[in-house]
């Protein structure tokens, strides 16, 4: 959980001031969700008053129930020129360019430990990065083909989808080795944590199911059957729902993370890849890779609210606040979304074919 | 021994439709015309129309025109086919997406765009662009498919049609 001793803890000033300026932004478009728990903020404000004064204090106050503050950043990778494009999402602009492994594309940030982590298939290993420095601090083998990436809630660990070798490797991010290989599906793709159970999920893709592991136990525990081509995998942040994105059929798997049931399902544009959800969770964004579009998700009613256009070959995806950001492959760059008008209000060129696939900007 | 060809044939087109290498790749070649959108749109527009443009084509015949969901069997006049569907095709923004079932071509997941954009002066900006995955689907390729080998095939495809487009609308 990220919250203002972490704020307080960032050496850098950069990651002070950009926060700050997050926050302001996020006060225009954002109201605190009914939900937000007065407990979690009673043992905060000594701290802060040490360091933020009067309406910064509020802000900050604010800024605990809904947003990331100390994570105002977004690590893209960059497939094409071996890269990952840190973009400072306050300035909306690249503030690092940072040389990874070959042929990066998936990615997950952790932003309690200041950590990304990235996947390079190419050179089957993972790069870690330092996000208080934007430097690759370790390179890691991984088997066969690195591709999905995802980091236990706590920072301990990362998942790591080894496409080639069906299996899911476990790696310790304080020894950087592989500790544990479960073996999963065909051609595993996506990964995700469940952050309430601490689930593992991995999408097969050439097996059409996810398979659901214990993190404790490390042992595949269910196998569900989703749509055609499971790609990628999105979690609520209250840790009820998954929602599976099929490329090949079109549509959105919405399965049931306490019972492992597939709840509902939903038809999207051509070839969908990857989904973000709301701050309140209550909008599910895919992206259509061949379409050119995003999909606009009601998870209430499972239906589609909205069809809107991004970039060329849109991919990864992130909701921060307000906004989404949407990574367009084809056209090297991410799109900034407006959430409310669904507007694209920038776009900021990155690194050749940008694919930002996982987490990348971090769970608040 | 004819229906086990056929039958091994099948077979190892519908692994290439599934798996893929670990990069997607992707190509762009764009070329400026001295003519009107309009005009160019009518030769790029029709998904049944290669022959009359593409050197490399000897035949096509698409089995619903351009409706989405349409079919071309290309003939290259170096032998050979390819096989394509129409994704998407839309003549107000003068866009056309298709996406290759099988084929000759070293790549896998082969997916491209054509479109027609108006420039000042009258002219026309053509561009072609895809996004694929290299021939072999697993680690190690073989030269020929490799990741050089599909962009290099690719690239090839693009410009020698953008050329001959420019010779074929200036006539």
């Amino acid at each position: 959980m990220t919250d203002l001793g972490q704020l307080r803890g960032t050496p850098d000033i950069r990651g002070q001031s950009n926060a700050t300026l997050a926050m302001l932004r996020t006060l225009d478009t954002f109201s605190p969700p009914p939900g937000n728990s007065p407990g979690r903020q009673d043992s905060r404000p000594r701290a802060c008053r040490r360091r933020l004064t009067g309406c910064l204090l509020m802000l900050a106050a604010l800024c605990l129930g809904t947003v990331a503050c100390a994570a105002p950043f977004a690590y893209i990778t960059n497939q094409g020129s071996n890269d990952v494009s840190v973009i400072d999402l306050a300035q909306e602009r690249v503030v690092a360019t940072i040389p990874v492994g070959k042929g990066p594309a998936g990615v997950a940030v952790h932003a309690a430990s200041q950590r990304a982590y990235v996947s390079n298939p190419d050179s089957k290993d993972i790069s870690v990065i330092a996000t208080s420095r934007n430097e690759a601090i370790a390179t890691i083998a991984a088997g066969d083909g690195p591709l999905g990436i995802a980091v236990a809630t706590n920072g301990r660990e990362v998942y790591l989808a080894d496409w080639f070798n069906n299996a899911l490797l476990v790696i310790d991010t304080t020894a950087l080795k592989t500790v544990s290989r479960i073996r999963v599906g065909t051609a595993p793709a996506g990964v995700a944590v469940n952050p309430v159970s601490h689930d593992i999920y991995v999408a097969n893709r050439d097996d059409n199911t996810v398979s659901v592991i214990d993190s404790n136990m490390r042992k595949v525990v269910r196998v569900i059957e989703v749509g055609d081509r499971p790609f990628s995998i999105s979690v609520g942040r209250d840790g009820r729902r998954l929602y599976v994105v099929n490329v090949r059929s079109n549509d959105v798997s919405i399965l049931d993370a306490g019972t492992h049931r597939l709840i509902g399902k939903v038809g999207v544009g051509n070839t969908p890849y990857c989904a973000a959800l709301s701050m309140d969770d209550r909008q599910l964004l895919v992206t259509n890779q061949h379409a050119d579009t995003l999909s606009v998700i009601d998870t209430d009613s499972f239906k589609v609210l909205h069809t809107v256009a991004a970039g060329g070959y849109p991919e990864g995806i992130a909701v921060h606040g307000a906004r989404a950001y949407v990574v367009n492959w084809m056209d090297d760059n991410v799109s900034v979304i407006d959430m409310a008008s669904y507007r694209t209000l920038a776009t900021i060129a990155t690194g050749k074919n940008s694919r930002g696939f996982g987490s990348f900007i971090g769970s608040p | 021994m004819y229906k086990t060809g056929v039958a091994v044939a099948m077979l190892v087109a519908a692994n290439l439709a599934l798996a893929h290498g670990p990069s997607r790749l992707k190509v762009t070649e764009s070329i400026t015309l001295e003519a009107e959108p309009d005009k160019v749109w009518a030769k790029v527009g029709n998904f049944n129309g290669l022959p009359g443009w593409h050197p490399a084509i000897a035949e096509s015949n698409a089995s619903d025109g351009n409706n989405v969901g349409s079919r071309r069997t290309l003939t290259l006049k170096g032998g050979g086919k390819v096989i394509e569907e129409l994704e998407e095709l839309d003549n107000q923004k003068m866009v056309l997406k298709y996406r290759m079932k099988e084929g000759v071509l070293p790549v896998t997941n082969y997916t491209s765009t054509l479109s027609v954009k108006a420039i000042d002066g009258g002219k026309s900006l053509v561009e072609w662009r895809g996004a694929f995955y290299r021939g072999y689907p697993n680690n190690d390729p073989p030269p020929d498919q490799n990741d050089e080998a599909a962009e290099k095939a690719i690239t090839g495809v693009y410009k020698t049609g953008l050329e001959n487009l420019k010779k074929v609308v200036a006539q």
